[in-house]
């Protein structure tokens, strides 16, 4: 299964996620895996931006649109606010979930296992890591996704923390 | 009206809590930053410590904007204080306590973010708002006519975007050849027939100039058959197209193997895509701040490719 070069890859340990994927072949097939090359390189640009503290965000605008925009740019700020980075990687493991070609425009459906154990909020200076009393370790996201010109942008990343993979 | 009392009975509140806990202890093995715990500010990993605080109002008390000796402007807002410019959500307004960020690219015509405007009527903007308790929130963008909030100085990294935004880059056309039936084993060239780079194009103001120089740095091609290409040979990212001359020699730049058919694909064929990526290199003068380069991927879909198992002769 593709699954592009972003962020390292998760095995899911349950059955909750990645059950019922769009076709892998055809137009369809090739799409998808376009929306997950487009979803991997959004995450590696998280994980670059997030890990520096004179990022404006500007690199997310390549890859998002509307809230998941949005959403980073707060994550970033707030970061910035508390003069934290995030230190080491996500790993995930998305799966094409539906592909809409007839859609004007065009627009995908990813749903990812994502394990955030081993991405930390950490002191810019000294690196210690500055983590929160509740964190989360692994869950299911839904990403929706569209086309923009001859762009595929993600719109929103609906996290379910309830279900785990 | 009943929001700014409960804003005032909040911040009443936060006071009496500063004043009745003076030493309160640091959570344990948790070194405290500011004098407090770590929050959450990342909200893929974490909770976030947003309390409910209610969507600042219009009019909501602003006094315009402020001004310190030293540091950065500030404008307040509801009886806070917060920076006029931000740079990842913006300008901030004070009649709203939102901050307003141009949206890069701007969202298509028809589309809900234009509130049934047209796009030579204004511009839509991203808008984050400063709740009450101090945490901010993210809204639909929204479209103004005029800017709601700056106005902005020439900041490099906003007007080279709006610069690469403003160039009209060449979508992808791909050229392959065989151009019926590919064989498996033999070399498949391929190529984008309009790969030509956009000329530069540069902003001045303030003594600064930026410029933006599109060029495209790598192709992935995605055959269909699960083995992409990836193509970046510096100045031939673009491929070489094929001629007759050069018979059954492989591409210098940009090629591929089959090392299955497409029999056993549905209608016979591999379907694919290319992605032709390519980057704004951002200069500017008058200024010692640099601007990261502007990747801007653009797409091709469906690439339909037919590869037969044995060679055919002529």
């Amino acid at each position: 299964m593709p699954t592009g070069a972003g962020v390292n890859p998760v095995t899911p340990s349950g059955g909750s996620a990645n059950v019922g994927i769009a076709p892998t072949d055809g137009p369809e097939g090739a799409v998808g895996r376009l929306a997950l090359s487009t979803y991997q390189d959004w995450w590696q640009t998280q994980v670059t931006e997030f890990g520096r503290t004179d990022s404006d965000g500007s690199p997310f605008e390549t890859y998002s649109s509307g809230k998941a925009l949005g959403d980073a740019l707060v994550n970033l700020r707030q970061l910035h606010d508390a003069k934290l980075v995030m230190i080491g990687s996500p790993r995930n493991s998305p799966v094409v979930k539906t592909v809409d070609l007839k859609a004007d425009p065009q627009t995908a459906v990813i749903e990812d296992c994502l394990d955030v154990t081993d991405w930390h909020q950490a002191d810019a200076t000294t690196r210690a890591v500055k983590d929160p009393p509740r964190r989360f370790t692994r869950y299911i996201a839904t990403v929706s996704l569209r086309q923009f010109q001859a762009r595929w942008l993600i719109h929103e990343f609906k996290r379910e923390v309830d279900r785990t993979c | 009206m009943l929001k700014p009392v409960r804003r005032f009975v909040i911040r009443v509140l936060l006071v009496a809590g500063l004043l009745l806990s003076p030493a309160a202890p640091a959570m344990a093995d948790e070194p405290p930053i500011g004098g407090g715990v770590t929050h959450c500010q990342v909200n893929v990993i974490c909770e976030e410590h947003t309390t409910p605080g209610g969507t600042p109002s219009p009019g909501g008390g602003g006094s315009g904007g402020g001004g310190s000796s030293s540091g950065p402007q500030l404008c307040s807002w509801n009886g806070q204080e917060w920076p006029c410019h931000d740079p990842e959500l913006g300008w901030f307004s004070s009649s709203t306590g939102c901050y307003y960020r141009e949206l890069s690219p701007q969202p298509e015509a028809g589309s809900p973010a234009w509130g049934g405007h047209q796009p030579s009527e204004g511009t839509v903007y991203a808008e984050t708002c400063r709740f009450t308790d101090g945490s901010i929130g993210t809204a639909a963008p929204k479209f103004f006519a005029q800017a709601p909030a700056g106005p902005p100085p020439l900041n490099p990294v906003a007007e080279a975007r709006k610069i690469m935004d403003s160039i009209v880059l060449p979508f992808p056309e791909p050229g392959v050849a065989p151009k019926g039936t590919a064989v498996v084993g033999l070399p498949v060239w391929l190529w984008l027939e309009n790969a030509k780079a956009p000329a530069p194009k540069s902003v001045s103001g303030g003594g600064i100039t930026i410029t933006v120089t599109p060029h495209l740095q790598s192709v992935v091609w995605d055959l269909g058959d699960g083995r992409p290409e990836t193509c970046a040979r510096e100045g031939a990212a673009a491929g070489t197209p094929y001629e007759a001359k050069y018979g059954s020699a492989k591409s210098p730049t940009c090629g591929h193997e089959f090392t299955t058919g497409s029999a056993g694909k549905p209608d016979g064929t591999f379907v694919g895509s290319v992605k032709a990526n390519w980057v704004g290199v951002v200069t500017v003068t008058g200024s010692t701040q640099k601007v990261d380069p502007i990747n801007v991927p653009l797409t091709f879909t469906p690439l339909e490719l037919r590869v037969g198992e044995v060679q055919v002769l002529n």
